[in-house]
């Protein structure tokens, strides 16, 4: 049989692990030489995947020993290629790791294993009246692990913050295998310096992550979910400034525009008009006098800025369904094209409008079709490319057209990646976005905490 | 306290004040209103660098939800301005004194007693703009909630003491202030009966955004907020919940929440020390029964019960505290009594890999050590 690997490293890690956890055939590589990104892939030496702690230190031991780089990754859905191999690579998989260890109801606290989709977390918190609050898009398929490792965002930041607000402690086994703690159960504490934070959005390239306590909060007493419908995309944009200038902080405030909107109602068929400009989600939860009083002023507040219809679910499953015009967004495009492309701007929420009409013009000068969706709340926007990668000539425009929508989200005092990570797709851009001296501290730190550099090599920076 | 003192007025000027520094070995304390010198152990540096004329606001956006202020901003100043427009730095900073200011704040990553629901101010700080050991400015993460480009290293400076950087710059998270606020006050028949409540409260989805209790009198104190609307209903089922107690007015609510944010409310009186504790809310209980040995004379738990401000006799080695501490899964600070007061033994101490973590980034940041040296014992 074909094997991409090396058969003295396949000794080295079946000394260590048993031969059923370390993969080595062409067919059972393939599998592991991409992730969610468009486009990147390439074959690692092989997989492990680890079912212990120790084994993910047995296996880090020997990479350190033998120089060779290690990609950790766990469902593989990271959008900016942080998780594809590099040439020569361990890929260290960490699904198995994926054990539930503690529901702490005293103290609001769950403690998980890296490989827990996240999506279980949240099921297990609601089953005991508690909420965990982050939701990213793959919240179904993602991993735990990933989302702390790429400090994942979701629909909820603006109310409830991201991934990182969520992170009480972390057990981090180091490049030569050495496992250490840092943060306790208590609030997030610590003596000395928050290397935590140092860890959460690293995207594997500090060290790999093997256990992680959560923080939980109670679930809130009522939500109310309202859609709203716009002929302009400056009028949902200044409705959205509205709400937050009326003091109302919503759980969810996120938005499609024409594209996506149309993409949505030929696919989920929930009876979206698609002559609109833009679509909006807005949910409010708490208190349910609050909740009742904040909902009835949303629906004021967007009238009044000329919505063309507000939307107000009157039972859970038309909430499920008014919200699913956003959830399926990503899906909705993806069937439209070969290649999607899905990026991942943040700009600050005053300049939505802006770069909204940026991203459409850029669009057309370059003939290309981007649908928009996004996270109206805290400023992150998905401007999703529909292409074909075959197709080089379209591949060069969609290029150019990506390149100037990170410029101006530069100019709009904005950054080129919210939620998904730097990892291959936005090295290049990252020196530009973080100024010198921040790239040379960060190599700096990189080469103390990983002496090898065996750690996901070649991702945020070389 | 280190002399003579160096007086940048302007980013250029701190960074080169660092570079002087830095070519002649000197080592620098960073300070401004000089109201959290008790927290941490006395610095060793050389030379005071004194920042109170890095003062000012340099961008306010009531709708961005953002404020951008120089770090010696005085934290009142903030707060009334914030007020104007009905927002509030929702991790309720304590202010050690009334010259308090923002950089101070975040230097020590202060929090008060909203932080057990709202989060601490690590969680608050958006990006800052920072010299680093070399003199170099770092403008790092940003003015949106979403950020994810590269390491989060400006991060570490929140709760650093000091040391690793001089912050010239800070962008803080804004949250609209509630509107109004009552405190159910309750007499707790023993601490345990007022932890069981403060477990039980605090798994409710009522907004209850302050959870105390004081030895001294034995009351536990519930706060709601929100709009005038909801805490009225709330604060009463929390009242028929208790079977007893008293609830106080939006004024009187203020007040107390107030004290309760400066060290619990508690003062140190001669030959005592005062001890913050941060630990599982479950590990309470047996901590305060290890320090009832050593002599504990009154305390306060806040944070539903993660937070406890604690009062020692001054005879009392401050190793046994941090004992404890570490044997709940926490972590203590010893606060200073006096200008003359060292503090050696101000923090827990770290294990020794994470010691050895923490020099890492120290020395990623400040490779000589320059900026507040000794302050942090890492």
């Amino acid at each position: 049989m074909m094997t991409a690997s090396d058969p003295e490293l396949t000794a080295a890690l079946t000394a260590v692990l048993p031969a059923a956890q370390v993969l080595t055939t062409a067919e059972d590589l393939a599998v592991f030489a991409f992730d969610g990104t468009a486009i990147l892939h390439q074959l690692p030496a092989c997989v492990v995947m680890p079912e212990t702690v120790e084994q993910v230190a047995a296996v880090l031991r020997v990479a350190s020993e033998r120089h060779v780089p290690v990609v950790t990754r766990g469902s593989g859905t990271g959008l900016s290629g942080g998780s594809v191999p590099c040439e020569g690579c361990i890929v260290l998989c960490l699904v198995r790791l994926n054990h539930i260890l503690e529901v702490d109801t005293a103290n609001l606290t769950m403690t998980v294993e890296p490989g827990v989709v996240t999506q279980m977390i949240a099921e297990r918190a609601a089953d005991v009246g508690l909420f965990y609050p982050p939701d990213p898009g793959s919240i179904r398929i993602s991993t735990i692990g990933g989302n702390v490792a790429n400090n994942s965002g979701g629909l909820r930041g603006l109310k409830y913050g991201v991934t990182r607000d969520y992170v009480m402690a972390l057990q981090v086994a180091m490049a030569d295998g050495q496992i250490l703690t840092t943060g306790t159960k208590c609030v997030k504490d610590v003596a000395g310096f928050s290397l935590r934070d140092l860890f959460i959005g690293s995207e594997g390239t500090l060290g790999v992550i093997t256990r992680i306590t959560l923080k939980l909060i109670p679930q809130p007493a009522a939500k109310a979910t309202l859609l709203g419908l716009f002929d302009e995309m400056t009028a949902a944009a200044e409705t959205i400034s509205a709400i937050i200038a009326a003091k109302i902080i919503p759980c969810t405030l996120e938005f499609l525009d024409r594209t996506t909107a149309e993409c949505v109602e030929g696919y989920a068929h929930i009876g979206l008009p698609t002559d609109v400009a833009a679509v909006t989600l807005m949910e409010v939860d708490g208190h349910p006098a609050e909740v009742e009083e904040q909902a009835a002023r949303i629906e004021q507040i967007a009238r009044d800025h000329g919505a063309r219809d507000v939307r107000r679910a009157a039972t859970a499953a038309e909430a499920t369904q008014l919200a699913s015009a956003r959830r399926t967004a990503f899906s909705a495009l993806a069937r439209r094209a070969p290649t999607v492309i899905l990026e991942d701007v943040t700009v600050p929420r005053s300049r939505l409008a802006e770069m909204v009409a940026a991203i459409q013009r850029i669009a057309a000068d370059h003939d290309v079709t981007i649908g928009t969706f996004g996270h109206m709340g805290d400023g992150n926007l998905h401007p999703t490319f529909l292409t074909d990668e075959r197709n080089a000539t379209e591949m060069a425009r969609v290029e150019a057209a990506m390149k100037e929508i990170f410029q101006v989200t530069i100019d709009l005092e904005g950054t080129i990646t919210g939620e998904h990570g730097v990892g291959l797709a936005k090295k290049p851009f990252l020196p530009a976005a973080v100024g010198p001296v921040a790239m040379e501290v960060m190599r700096r730190l990189k080469k103390d905490f990983d002496p090898a550099g065996i750690l996901n090599p070649g991702k945020i920076f070389d | 306290m280190a002399t003579p003192a160096v007086v940048p007025a302007t980013v250029a000027e701190v960074a080169a004040s660092v570079r002087h520094a830095a070519a002649h070995g000197t080592s620098l304390a960073l300070r401004a209103g000089g109201t959290k010198d008790r927290l941490g152990r006395t610095t060793t540096a050389a030379v005071s660098m004194d920042l109170s004329d890095l003062r000012g606001i340099v961008t306010y956006e009531p709708e961005e939800l953002i404020l951008i202020a120089r770090p010696a901003t005085p934290l009142a100043e903030v707060q009334a301005l914030l007020a104007d427009n009905n927002q509030h730095l929702a991790f309720e900073p304590p202010f050690w004194g009334a010259a308090a200011t923002l950089g101070g704040t975040i230097g020590i990553g202060a929090s008060g007693p909203r932080r057990f629901v709202a989060g601490a101010a690590r969680d608050f700080v958006l990006g800052m703009e920072f010299v680093d050991g070399r003199g170099r400015v770092i403008r790092a993460g940003g003015r949106v909630v979403k950020n994810v480009t590269g390491y989060d290293l400006w991060r570490a400076l929140v709760g650093a003491y000091g040391t690793l950087g001089v912050m010239t710059e800070v962008c803080v998270k804004l949250w609209p202030r509630p509107e109004s606020q009552q405190t159910l006050a309750m007499d707790a028949r023993s601490r345990q009966e007022a932890l069981q409540l403060m477990f039980a409260w605090s798994r409710r989805p009522e907004a209850i955004t302050g959870l105390s209790y004081t030895s001294a009198n034995g009351t536990l104190w519930a706060r709601v907020e929100g709009s005038v609307a909801a805490i009225r209903t709330q604060t009463e089922s929390l009242l028929k919940d208790a079977g007893r107690g008293e609830i106080m007015d939006e004024t009187a609510s203020q007040q107390l929440w107030e004290q309760i944010r400066e060290c619990g409310g508690l003062q140190m009186l001669p030959g005592e020390i005062l001890y913050r504790i941060v630990l599982p809310p479950s590990r309470v209980d047996d901590a305060v029964a290890a320090l009832d040995k050593l002599g504990l004379d009154r305390y306060c738990l806040d944070w539903g019960g993660g937070l406890l401000w604690a009062v020692l006799p001054a005879t009392m080695p401050a190793a046994a505290v941090h004992n404890i501490a570490t044997d709940n899964r926490g972590v203590a600070a010893r606060v200073g009594s006096d200008a003359e007061d060292t503090n050696e033994a101000a923090f827990t101490p770290l294990s020794e890999p994470v010691a050895r973590l923490n020099q890492t980034l120290r020395n990623a940041l400040d490779p000589q050590g320059l900026f507040s040296p000794g302050r942090l014992k890492i």
